[in-house]
């Protein structure tokens, strides 16, 4: 339940993204633009509020008298949402491809999975050590503004938006500092628990 | 008065305002800090690593010295159509012509009558036949027209170090053949007739041939001597030193505070709901509008009290450089910019956040605002383009105080408007706080009807 809602919200912010920026006719370094500056947004959407049913105290309450441990229920949410991010980015990729833009698919695609994941991870991870999902949001979308807004160095490891710049090396930096976030955020919610 | 300092503590222990207070000191220190220090600096003739097409702010200039700036005018209407019909000869050989209608890149593809016709634009610009444009001289464009440089005018330094070798203009305009070098065969009008075409051809707002972007992009030229007085004399004069800096401080502020407190006051009313102490406080003998209104100034507060804090870095190394050459500065620059510019802007934010959050029961103002945010910033330009509706005024230069009077009425307006949308969605939320103590609305049931899927899909799941 938790999941399709937020899909919800993520498949109908990819719906404003045409009506906002052009996804037609883009060369590469444009196209990168797009699923970087505007697709990755998902992860946002799909990944930072996974914890979010559960922080009223009294559904807390609930869920710690539960047989199946809280941390395994948030593990299959994320592997879901991994999943619903992945075919997501691969659809709008699709459709740019269809509307004449010009990018390796596989590598784009895997290059916008990265940074979105990123994204919703360290929102993820902020969401549930400080027990709430706007403290989630305000991560993301902080680490997603201080990109955009030049604020973090091109040679960061921390950088979003390197696939425009042929640069690939920062998204195995990025994707392994995600995996490293999301181990934690495990651990710590099987400890608590 | 109570209760207000109660919010205001409240909010300083809570997480969320730390992680504010992070954001908002990890971009001021990215953008503005340390700029002050270099302007001294550059006065006392140490210049910054990164100069740029820029003179030192506060040291006045010589006759004799070697540049005086840059502006960017109408001075040089060749150059402009230099640069114009070489940008539009690029795109038109890919036929994919850049606009920016909402301050994001779009891409237009043209049928081939539109490309046709913007062949012949270029034909009559150029006097060239179309045979002749495919097969121009390599130095029919000189190597730097605008924001437009050639790879032959890149030259890499013994560090390494990237440069640019400026075209030799005086040679492009001393050829009159047109076969060789760019000669335009319009006049500036009629050139300007023929961009605003090809606008409509394109059919998007924010191409390069709309005439604000022609000037930007292609009417960057050298200050004279003069000019350069007439700008040191405004930053002493009427700036008082101070004002410049007071304005880009509140530039890279007023980026921040257009979204970030919106998660602040979003959280501070979904905690009653988080913590099910809504219903307690609806019973308390408080009434909702002091409530609303001690939340909301206490939000507002904080909010700017960071602000007010970190334009210190900027304030006391002015003070001190007035008093050292014995220039009035304006102390008091920074809050007066502070309220009139950023104030608004907060309580706007604030206050939307406020109703939405009271109303549909879940956190759907910050996508709201996030929407907003997204959109004021693509159709904002980074200065002198305040319109009625703008959330965040751009001003992104030490310079630039015409500008800033010259639009100052619009400035005047949209300000006004600002704070009156914060006035009025605090009426509102009170209005809706008051329905809802008395259970006339409540989000569960009322609201469903208009938001309930989407109150569902956000709401923390205390209902359920």
């Amino acid at each position: 339940m938790a999941v399709k809602n937020n899909l919800i919200l993520a498949a109908a912010y990819l719906l404003i993204i045409p009506l906002l920026r052009g996804i037609a006719n883009l060369d590469m370094v444009r196209s990168a633009e797009c699923l970087e500056q505007a697709v990755i947004l998902t992860g946002i959407f799909l990944i930072a509020p996974l914890p979010a049913p559960e922080q009223s105290k009294a559904i807390q309450d609930v869920v710690c008298t539960k047989k199946i441990p809280h941390w395994k229920i948030l593990l299959l949410r994320f592997i879901m949402s991994m999943l619903l991010l992945i075919l997501m980015v691969c659809l709008f990729s699709g459709i740019m491809v269809w509307k004449n833009c010009i990018f390796p698919f596989m590598p784009y695609v895997a290059g916008t999975v990265i940074s979105a994941m990123a994204l919703g991870s360290f929102g993820f991870a902020a969401a549930i050590f400080s027990n709430s999902v706007i403290v989630g949001y305000l991560a993301s979308i902080g680490y997603f503004l201080l990109n955009s807004l030049g604020n973090v160095s091109e040679d960061s490891i921390f950088y979003l938006f390197s696939m425009g710049k042929g640069n690939y090396s920062t998204k195995i930096w990025l994707f392994g500092l995600s995996l490293l976030v999301i181990a934690v955020v495990f651990i710590y919610e099987r400890r608590k628990r | 008065m109570k209760l207000y300092f109660k919010e205001c503590k409240k909010i300083a222990a809570s997480v969320i305002y730390y992680f504010f207070i992070a954001i908002l000191v990890f971009s001021w220190f990215q953008n503005f800090r340390g700029v002050t220090k270099t302007e001294i600096n550059w006065e006392k003739g140490i210049p910054p690593a990164d100069i740029g097409f820029e003179r030192p702010l506060l040291s006045k200039p010589s006759e004799e010295d070697d540049y005086f700036g840059s502006k960017v005018s109408e001075d040089d209407p060749a150059a402009i159509m230099m640069g114009v019909t070489r940008a539009l000869l690029s795109e038109y050989e890919s036929n994919r012509y850049a606009t920016y209608p909402l301050g994001y890149y779009k891409a237009i593809t043209l049928s081939d009558d539109e490309q046709k016709r913007v062949l012949e634009i270029l034909c009559e610009i150029t006097g060239l036949t179309e045979e002749q444009l495919k097969d121009l001289p390599e130095d029919y464009f000189p190597a730097v027209t605008g924001t437009i440089i050639s790879f032959d005018a890149m030259s890499v330094d013994e560090n390494g170090n990237l440069n640019t070798v400026m075209g030799n203009r005086a040679d492009t305009e001393s050829g009159d053949d047109k076969y060789k070098h760019f000669v335009s065969q319009v006049t500036y009008e009629h050139f300007k007739e023929l961009m605003r075409e090809m606008e409509s051809i394109i059919g998007e707002n924010g191409s390069q041939y709309s005439p604000e972007m022609m000037i930007t992009y292609f009417g960057m030229s050298e200050m004279t001597y003069e000019e350069a007085c007439e700008e040191y004399n405004q930053t002493i004069s009427n700036d008082k030193v101070t004002g410049g800096f007071a304005r880009l401080f509140c530039d890279y502020m007023g980026l921040e505070l257009g979204l970030y407190p919106i998660f602040l006051v979003v959280l501070i009313w979904m905690k009653d709901r988080m913590g099910n102490a809504s219903e307690l406080i609806y019973s308390k003998k408080i009434s909702s509008a002091r409530l609303v209104v001690s939340r909301y100034l206490a939000s507002v507060t904080m909010v700017l009290l960071p602000v007010l804090l970190l334009s210190f870095e900027s304030l006391v190394p002015l003070i001190a450089f007035g008093a050292e050459k014995g220039i009035s500065v304006d102390y008091f620059a920074y809050i007066k910019y502070i309220l009139w510019w950023l104030l608004p802007e907060v309580m706007a934010v604030s206050a939307i956040g406020i109703f939405f959050t009271l109303l549909t029961d879940s956190p759907i103002a910050i996508a709201i605002q996030f929407l907003w945010w997204m959109v004021d910033k693509g159709v904002t330009g980074l200065s002198g383009d305040t319109k009625a509706a703008t959330l965040m005024i751009r001003h992104n230069t030490l310079r630039g105080y015409e500008v800033i009077q010259d639009g100052f009425q619009m400035i005047c307006r949209n300000r006004l408007l600002m704070a009156g949308i914060g006035i009025l969605f605090v009426i509102l939320s009170i209005w809706v706080l008051k329905f809802k103590r008395k259970g006339k609305i409540n989000a569960a049931n009322i609201y469903h009807k208009c938001f309930g899927h989407m109150q569902d899909k956000l709401s923390f799941g205390s209902k359920k």
